[in-house]
C-alpha cells in the first residue's frame, strides 16, 4: 500500500480516435507496466465487441508504478471511461472516482462535443484538468491554435498545456510529471467510516461479480463484511486486489486507493455503478453522493426469430443482466411475432450492442421492433400511465394529452455547417436554445429536442449534412408535451402490433407512406390479395394492394421428381419459421429488420 | 432373386389387398441423339450403339433378377427412348415383356422425339406392342425451338405425325410454353397447330429452369428471362381454355386428354398407385400397408450397370414413407389432379386417419374457396390451379397439426414402429 501522498487517481477524456489508447499504452510503457513494444493495440478495450466498434462500452482501470523525477515512486490509477452518450452515468462515476484528467485533443481536430460535455462532467466533479495536445507530428498538426483553444475553454495558461506525440513518445514524460505535479492526491482518510464507489463491475461465471471500487474513506480488507447502500444487501469479501493488466491479491484497500473486490456476489445488480460500500465494523451513516439508479431511455420488442427459442433468449438475456445491470426487461406478446421480451436500454448503441451479443454468444437471432422512447400519457380521469410498447397506448377518446422526453443537445460545427444543421434540428422538431463560440472557426450550438428524434439517425445525418465535422452529445431534461398519435400497419384489416409506431401528428403521412410501400415491397405475393394500410385509429393515412400470387405451380412431377418436390415442401416448412402470420397474411421476418432502417 | 429393396414382404402383402390397382412399370432409356437440350434436367448421355447394346442387357439382367407384381402400364422415357436403333428397341421391349408379368391390355408408352421418328423405328415399336407414343413436339414456332436447342424444326414434327399416324396409337405431344422471348401470340400458334393434328392427349409444360442446367446458369448471368409470372399465367389460363374447347379435357395441372385417352400409367403417380422401375435413374415406389416406400437407382449409366453386373441391388436410396410424409405426398399429388381426391382414397392411403377430420382440417382453404369440397370429393379450385403449389403447402400446413396429434397417439399406443426411420442412401463399394 502507498501513502496516499502518493497516490494519483485520474483519466483520460478524449474524443473517438483522437489518440486515448495509444496514449494509455505509452504510460503503460514508460510505467514498466508493459514492455516496450509489445504491440497489443488498446490494452484497455477487452471485449471482442469493443475492439471492432471502437469504443469503451464498460470501464476499466489498471495501477501503475511511477518513479518521479524527485525519486520518489507513485501509484497511477487510470480509469478509463466509457465513451458513448448512452453511458454518461458511468462516464461521471468513473470520474467521481478520480482527482484529475487528462484533456486529451488531436491537434488536427480540435475539441469535439463529446469531449467538452465529460470535461463538464470532471470539473462537475471537482477534477484537476491537464491539457493535452496530440498527434503533433502530424503534418497538419496545429498545435498552438489548439492549445489556445484548449486554454481559454478550461481557463488555464497556454503555458500549462503540454504537447505530445502518443505515437513518437514525445512529451510523454512531461504528461507523467505532470500528473504527480498537478493532480492532488486523494484526500480521504483511512480511519474515518468506510465510504468506497463502485464505478465499474463485471460478472465472472467462475468467481461471481467482480466490482471495481474506489476507497474514499475507510479501509476495505479481506473477510470484512460489507454493505451496499442501494440494495442494502451485505456479504463478505473473499479477495481484494489491484488492477494491473490482470488483478493482483492484496490483504485491503485503504482510502484513496483504485482496486477490486469479490464477496460471492451472483448479481451485478447488487453492485450498481455509484452506489456505495461501506464495512460494517466502521459503518458509515449515508452513501456518497450522485448515486442514481439508470433508468432505460429506449425500449424494443425482443423476439426470437425462431419461436421455439423463447425459453433460450430467456435464459440468454437472463444471463447478460449478469453482467449488465442497466438492461431491463419483462416478457410480453404479440400477436405477430408470439412470445418475446421488451427491453430497455441506455440508447441505442446499448441496444444494438445486446443485439449483437445474443446473436454471438448465445447464437440467437432477434427480431426487434421500432425502438421507441417512454411515454407519459394523462388519460381524462387524471391517471398517467407510463406507455413502453405502442400497442398499449391507451385508447385515443380516453386520453387527455401525452408527453415525451426531451433532451438539451449540444453540436460543435464548423461556421459552414450551422445552417444546415439548423434546419436538420428544425425537421426533427428542435428548439434552438443558444450558440457559443467554441473557438474562431466552430461555434456550439444548443438546443432541445425530443429524444426520440435524437435516437434514431440524427447522429447520422448531422455528420452528412457537416461532412463529419459536427460532433453531438446530449443529456435528459425531462418529459414535454407533444402532439402524438399512434399509427398502426393493417395487412387485410388486422393490425400488425410489432409495426405500431407512437409518432409526431406531423410526421405521420410521410412515415405511413414509407412504411407501406417498403411493405409492399418486401410481403411477397399470396395466394390472396394483400391490402396494406397505415392508420391512426380507424383513419387510413396510406395503402397499398400487393396483387395476388399468378403463378406457383411446380408444371412436372412424374415418378422421379416426388420425392425431390416433397423435400422442397418440407423445406419450405422449415423456411416458413422465418415468416410471421398476422390473419392469413406471411409476412417475412425481413421486413421488420427492414422497418428499422426505412429513413425518418 | 432380388426383391425391390428388401421389401420381398411388403409385395405380398400389398398384392393380397384385392382391389389394389396394378403396378405400373417405368423404364429410363438414358439416352439422346445429340447434344443435350441446354433446358433439360434429366438423366441422359450422348446415344451409341455400343453403350446402348449394354445398357438394354443391363436392364434385362436387371428385370430377371427381379421379382416383380402384376403390371399393367409400361413406359418408356428418357432420354429418347427412339434414339436406339429399330432392333434395339424391339430387343428392349420384346424381352421385358417376356419376363416381367405384363397384362394383356397393358398401356405402353415410348416417348419420342420427332428428329428419330422414321419408319422403321415406328414399325418396330408397333410390331413389339406398343400402344401409346408421346411425341416431344415442344412448340410449333422455329424462334423457340431454336431458343429450347431442339434438334428438329417444325417440318420435322409434321413428319413424325405423319408417320405415327398410320398406326393405331394413342398419341400425345409435349408443348413447352414461358420459354424466353415467346409471347403470348407464338403459344396461341403452337396451341391451335397441335390441335389442328388432333392428337388424343396433349401435355403443356412450363419452362423451369432447372439448377445445373446450361439455361439455369444463362438465368443467374442475366443472358436469358423468364416471361414472368404475369405471362406465363395467361399462357397457361388460355390454353386451358383453348383445349378444353378443343373436347381436352384437364385431368392434371399439366395434362389435357380427350375423353378416355388419359395416360394410365401417368396417373398411376398421382393417384398414389405403385410402380416398379428400371434403368439408371429410375424411381420406383411400393405402396403399403405397413411400409410405403420409394427407392431410386443411381443416376449414372456405368454405377447402375457396375452394380448389375456385380450381383448387386442398385439402389441408391431407399425411403419408407412415415405418416406425415405420406400424406404430404397424398397433398402434393391427389391436388394435382383435377379430381382431387374422397374420402375413401383418403383411408386406402393414410389409413391411420379419420377422413372426415383429415378435410376439416382444410376449412380455412375451403372457406377461401382455393379448395372445393363438393359431394365428398376435395379438389384445388380449377381457375386456382396454377397457384396450386402456394395451395398444397398452405394444405400441407393445415393438415400438420392433426397429422402430429394422431402420430403422437400411436407412439404412445404403441402402434408406430418403424415408421418414423430417416431416407437411407446406400453407397456400393466400386460406384463412381
Ligand atoms: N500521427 C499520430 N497518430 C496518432 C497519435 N496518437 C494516436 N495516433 C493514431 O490515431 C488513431 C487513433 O488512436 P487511438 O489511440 O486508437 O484513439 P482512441 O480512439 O482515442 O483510443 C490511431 O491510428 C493511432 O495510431 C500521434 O501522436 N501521432
Ligand atoms: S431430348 Fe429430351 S431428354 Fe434428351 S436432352 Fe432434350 S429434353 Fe432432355
Amino acid at each position: 500500500m502507498a501513502d496516499r501522498e502518493y497516490i494519483r487517481n485520474f483519466s483520460i477524456i478524449a474524443h473517438i480516435d483522437h489518440g486515448k489508447s495509444t496514449l494509455a499504452d505509452r504510460m503503460l510503457e514508460l510505467t514498466g507496466a508493459v514492455e516496450v513494444g509489445r504491440h497489443e493495440e488498446q490494452l484497455l478495450d477487452n471485449m471482442e465487441l469493443e475492439r471492432e466498434r471502437g469504443i469503451t462500452i464498460k470501464s476499466h482501470a489498471v495501477k501503475m508504478d511511477y518513479t518521479a523525477t524527485d525519486g520518489d515512486t507513485y501509484e497511477f490509477n487510470l480509469i478509463d471511461t466509457p465513451g458513448h452518450v448512452d453511458f454518461t452515468y458511468e462516464v461521471s462515476r468513473s470520474l467521481a472516482a478520480c482527482e484529475g484528467a487528462l484533456l486529451l485533443v488531436d491537434a488536427t481536430q480540435g475539441i469535439e462535443a463529446q469531449t467538452i460535455s465529460n470535461l463538464y462532467l470532471a470539473m462537475e466533479n471537482d477534477l484537476e484538468i491537464i491539457p493535452v495536445v496530440n498527434k503533433i507530428d502530424m503534418p497538419t498538426a496545429r498545435p498552438e491554435d489548439i492549445a489556445v483553444e484548449l486554454a481559454d475553454f478550461i481557463g488555464c495558461e497556454i503555458t500549462d498545456v503540454i504537447m505530445v506525440s502518443a505515437k513518437t513518445g514525445e512529451g510523454i514524460p512531461d504528461v507523467l510529471e505532470a500528473i504527480v505535479g498537478r493532480i492532488p492526491p486523494p484526500s480521504g482518510n483511512s480511519d474515518s467510516p468506510t465510504k468506497a464507489l463502485i464505478f465499474d463491475s463485471f460478472y465472472d461465471s467462475y468467481r461471481g461479480v467482480v466490482v471495481y471500487i474506489r476507497v474514499v474513506d475507510g479501509e476495505i480488507a479481506v473477510r470484512d463484511h460489507i454493505r451496499f447502500f442501494a440494495s442494502g444487501k451485505e456479504f463478505e469479501v473473499d479477495e481484494v486486489g489491484y488492477l494491473r493488466l490482470n488483478l493482483e491479491k492484496t490483504d485491503k484497500l485503504s482510502a484513496g486507493e483504485v482496486g477490486y473486490i469479490m464477496a460471492s456476489i451472483k448479481n451485478v445488480g447488487d453492485a450498481r455503478v455509484g452506489d456505495t460500500i461501506t464495512t460494517l465494523d466502521n459503518i458509515a451513516d449515508r452513501p456518497l453522493p450522485g448515486y442514481k439508479t439508470v433508468k432505460p431511455m429506449v425500449y424494443s420488442g425482443f423476439y426470437p426469430a425462431a419461436t421455439e427459442d423463447f425459453e433460450n433468449l430467456r435464459s440468454a438475456i437472463e444471463k447478460l443482466r449478469l453482467n449488465d445491470a442497466s438492461l431491463i426487461f419483462e416478457p410480453e406478446t404479440s400477436a405477430a411475432l408470439g412470445f418475446g421480451f421488451r427491453c430497455g436500454f441506455l440508447g441505442l448503441l446499448h441496444l444494438e450492442i445486446t443485439q449483437e451479443r445474443l446473436f454471438r454468444e448465445y447464437g440467437l437471432d432477434i427480431v426487434a421492433t421500432v425502438p421507441n422512447v417512454e411515454y407519459r400519457v394523462v388519460k381524462n380521469d387524471g391517471e398517467t400511465v407510463l406507455v413502453e410498447n405502442p400497442a398499449n397506448m391507451p385508447d385515443a377518446v380516453d386520453v387527455d394529452y401525452i408527453e415525451e422526453p426531451f433532451v438539451e443537445a449540444e453540436i460543435i460545427t464548423p461556421h459552414l455547417y450551422v445552417s444546415p444543421i439548423m434546419d436538420l434540428v428544425k425537421d426533427r422538431r428542435g428548439e434552438y436554445i443558444a450558440t457559443e463560440y467554441v473557438d474562431p472557426d466552430r461555434v456550439l450550438l444548443r438546443f432541445s429536442i425530443p429524444l426520440s428524434e435524437v435516437i434514431f439517425d440524427f447522429f447520422d445525418k448531422m455528420k452528412t449534412v457537416s461532412r463529419g465535422y459536427a460532433s453531438f452529445d446530449y443529456h435528459i431534461t425531462g418529459y414535454r408535451k407533444a402532439d402524438l398519435v399512434r399509427l398502426d400497419v393493417r395487412v387485410n384489416g388486422d393490425i400488425v402490433d410489432a409495426l405500431s409506431v407512437i409518432i409526431h401528428r406531423d410526421r405521420t403521412y410521410d412515415w405511413g407512406q414509407k412504411l407501406v410501400s417498403k411493405l409492399k415491397e418486401l410481403i411477397p405475393r399470396q395466394m390472396y390479395e394483400v391490402i396494406i394500410q397505415a392508420a391512426i385509429g380507424s383513419r387510413v393515412i396510406s395503402r397499398a394492394r400487393r396483387a395476388p400470387l399468378r403463378k406457383n405451380v411446380t408444371a412436372k412431377c412424374y415418378g422421379g421428381d416426388i420425392t425431390r418436390k416433397r423435400k422442397l415442401l418440407e423445406r419450405q416448412k422449415e423456411g416458413k419459421r422465418r415468416m410471421k402470420m398476422v390473419g392469413n397474411v406471411e409476412i417475412p421476418q425481413d421486413a421488420f429488420f427492414a422497418i428499422l432502417k426505412i429513413e425518418r | 432373386m432380388w426383391d425391390i429393396s428388401s421389401t420381398d414382404s411388403v409385395f405380398r402383402e400389398s398384392e393380397k389387398l384385392s382391389d389394389s390397382p396394378k403396378y405400373g412399370c417405368y423404364v429410363h432409356v438414358p439416352f439422346c441423339a445429340g447434344e443435350k437440350c441446354p433446358y433439360c434436367g434429366f438423366y441422359s448421355i450422348r446415344y451409341s450403339p455400343e453403350s446402348a447394346t449394354e445398357y438394354i442387357e443391363t436392364v434385362l439382367q436387371h428385370a430377371r433378377s427381379t421379382e416383380v407384381p402384376v403390371i399393367d402400364t409400361l413406359y418408356f422415357g428418357g432420354g429418347t427412348p427412339t434414339s436406339l436403333s429399330p432392333e434395339a428397341i424391339s430387343r428392349l421391349i420384346t424381352k421385358l415383356k417376356s419376363i416381367l408379368p405384363v397384362e394383356d391390355n397393358s398401356e405402353i408408352t415410348v416417348e419420342a422425339n420427332p428428329e428419330t421418328v422414321d419408319n422403321e423405328t415406328t414399325e418396330a415399336l408397333f410390331e413389339a406392342g406398343v400402344n401409346r407414343v408421346s411425341l416431344g413436339a415442344q412448340s410449333f414456332r422455329p424462334a423457340q425451338l431454336k431458343t429450347l436447342g431442339r434438334r428438329h424444326d417444325i417440318d420435322k414434327i409434321y413428319e413424325a405425325y405423319e408417320i405415327l399416324h398410320k398406326y393405331p396409337f394413342s398419341l400425345s405431344f409435349d408443348l413447352i410454353f414461358g420459354i424466353p422471348r415467346q409471347s403470348v401470340r407464338d403459344w396461341e400458334i403452337s396451341l391451335d397447330k397441335a390441335i389442328e393434328l388432333g392428337p388424343d392427349h396433349i401435355s403443356i409444360y412450363c419452362l423451369s429452369f432447372e439448377s445445373g442446367t446450361p439455361f439455369a446458369d444463362a438465368l443467374r448471368m442475366g443472358a436469358i428471362y423468364p416471361v414472368g409470372d404475369d405471362v406465363e399465367r395467361e399462357m397457361y389460363d388460355l390454353a386451358s381454355s383453348r383445349l378444353t374447347v378443343a373436347d381436352y379435357g384437364r385431368y392434371e395441372i399439366s395434362n389435357f386428354a380427350k375423353p378416355k385417352c388419359e395416360s394410365r400409367h401417368n396417373l398411376k403417380y398421382w393417384t398414389g398407385a405403385g410402380y416398379i422401375a428400371f434403368g439408371p435413374a429410375a424411381h420406383g415406389y411400393i405402396p403399403g400397408p405397413p411400409n410405403w416406400t420409394r427407392y431410386a437407382f443411381p443416376s449414372n449409366l456405368e454405377e447402375y450397370t457396375l452394380l448389375i453386373n456385380s450381383g448387386r441391388e442398385p439402389l441408391a436410396a431407399v425411403e419408407k414413407l412415415d405418416l406425415q410424409k405420406r400424406s404430404a405426398e397424398f397433398l402434393m399429388l391427389r391436388l394435382r389432379l383435377d379430381h382431387g381426391f374422397s374420402e375413401e382414397e383418403i383411408t386406402a392411403h393414410l389409413p391411420e386417419l379419420e377422413p372426415a377430420e383429415y378435410i376439416a382440417a382444410l376449412q380455412p382453404l375451403i372457406d377461401d374457396n382455393k379448395i372445393l369440397l363438393e359431394a365428398g370429393q376435395v379438389r384445388i379450385a380449377p381457375r386456382d390451379m396454377f397457384i396450386s403449389d402456394a395451395i398444397i403447402f398452405r394444405a400441407v400446413e393445415l393438415t400438420d397439426p392433426y397429422i402430429k396429434e394422431i402420430v403422437t397417439k400411436r407412439k404412445s399406443a404403441g402402434s408406430e414402429t418403424s415408421m418414423l426411420e430417416y431416407s437411407t442412401r446406400f453407397r456400393f463399394p466400386g460406384g463412381s
